[in-house]
C-alpha cells in the first residue's frame, strides 16, 4: 500500500512553486507604476507594426518527432512494471516482452528506413 | 475529501477545457486536468499509474495536442460554430463511457468480469504497485499486452504514412562525400597558353 504521507514534501514543493510564481506576477501588479497609453500597449516587432499573426503555422515534422517520442515512451513505460517484477516472473513474462520489443522494433526500422527520424 | 475536492477540480477544468476561448488555454487545462486525474490515483493508491499519467499524459500527448493547436492556425472566434451539430454524438460517447464504467464496476453482479487478481491479498504480500502490475500484466494479461505493441506499431506507421513527406528536392549535405573528396576531383588545371 501506498504511504500518502511520503508525497508531502512534493505538496510543499508544490504549493512554494505556486506561492512564488503567484506572488512575484501579484506584487508587480500591486506595486508596479503604471502608466499605460495607446503606443505603450500596442503590439510592436522590433519597432514596425507586427508582420503577421502571432499564431503561425508550424511545420509537420514536429508534430511527427512528437508522436513518435510518444511511442518509444510508453514502450518505456511498459518496462518499468517488467523489469521490477522479473526477478519473481515465468519465462512467459520474459519473452512477452521480448516479443513486444520485437514488435516495436520492426516499426523502429520501418521509420528508420523511410526516414521519418531525419531533419531536413 | 480529497477526493470529493480533486474531482471537482476535474470537472471544472474539463468544463473549461470545452468552453475557454484560446484553444492553447485549452490545452493547458487539459494539462492541469490530468495532474488532478493523476492526483486521485494517488490518492486511491495507484501510484505507478499517476506517475504514468504525468509522465506520457503532461510530458508528451499535451506537448502534440499543442503541436497540433499550433498547426492547425485555428481562427479562436471561428471556433464555436457548430456546438449544435456535434452534441448528439458527444451525448453518445458520453452514453458509452457511462456504460462502460457501470460495466467495471457492477459487472462482477451482472457475471461480466471475473476478476484474476486480489488485490488485497496481493498489497499484503508486501508487493509494491509497480511490481503488482509487473505480476499479472505479462503472463495472466500475456494476450491484452501483445496487442498494446500492435497498437503502438499501428500508431507509429500511421503517423509516418500520414504526416511523413518525403522531401527528395531538398538539396542536403552528405558528410561522408564531402570529408572524401579529393582535389583531383573538384579541380582541372589546364594550360590556357597552349590552345
Amino acid at each position: 500500500m501506498t504511504n500518502i504521507e511520503e508525497y508531502i514534501p512534493i505538496l510543499i514543493f508544490l504549493l512554494m512553486a505556486i506561492i512564488m510564481s503567484v506572488g512575484a506576477i501579484f506584487m508587480s501588479f500591486v506595486f508596479g507604476e503604471k502608466e499605460p497609453y495607446f503606443e505603450k500597449s500596442s503590439t510592436y516587432e522590433c519597432g514596425f507594426e507586427p508582420f503577421s499573426d502571432t499564431r503561425g503555422k508550424f511545420d509537420v515534422q514536429f508534430y511527427l518527432v512528437a508522436i513518435l517520442f510518444i511511442i518509444f515512451d510508453l514502450e518505456i513505460i511498459f518496462m518499468f512494471p517488467w523489469a521490477v517484477a522479473l526477478i519473481e516472473l515465468e519465462p512467459l513474462g520474459f519473452w512477452s516482452m521480448m516479443f513486444f520489443l520485437f514488435v516495436l522494433t520492426i516499426g523502429f526500422i520501418y521509420e528508420w528506413k523511410k526516414g521519418a527520424l531525419e531533419w531536413n | 475529501m480529497f477526493f470529493n475536492i480533486f474531482s471537482a477540480i476535474i470537472i471544472v477544468s474539463s468544463l473549461m477545457v470545452v468552453l475557454s476561448r484560446n484553444p492553447v488555454y485549452s490545452v493547458l487545462f487539459l494539462v492541469f486536468t490530468f495532474l488532478n486525474a493523476s492526483i486521485i490515483f494517488l490518492i486511491s493508491n495507484a501510484e505507478f499509474l499517476a506517475m504514468t499519467l504525468i509522465i506520457v499524459y503532461v510530458g508528451a500527448v499535451a506537448v502534440l495536442f499543442l503541436f497540433v493547436v499550433m498547426m492547425l492556425n485555428i481562427n479562436s472566434t471561428k471556433i464555436k460554430e457548430g456546438l449544435l451539430k456535434y452534441l448528439p454524438f458527444g451525448v453518445l460517447l458520453t452514453l458509452v463511457f457511462v456504460g462502460e464504467l457501470y460495466v467495471i464496476f457492477q459487472g462482477e453482479s451482472l457475471g461480466f468480469v471475473t476478476p484474476k487478481i486480489d488485490i488485497e491479498e496481493l498489497f499484503q504480500n508486501g508487493n509494491s504497485n509497480t511490481k503488482a502490475i509487473g505480476l499479472y500484466l505479462y503472463t495472466d494479461y500475456f494476450i491484452i499486452f501483445q496487442m498494446s505493441a500492435y497498437v503502438l506499431l499501428v500508431a507509429m506507421i500511421g503517423a509516418i504514412v500520414l504526416a511523413y513527406k518525403d522531401k527528395k528536392s531538398i538539396k542536403s549535405q552528405n558528410v561522408f562525400i564531402q570529408n572524401t573528396v579529393r582535389k583531383e576531383d573538384l579541380i582541372k588545371l589546364v594550360d590556357s597558353k597552349k590552345k
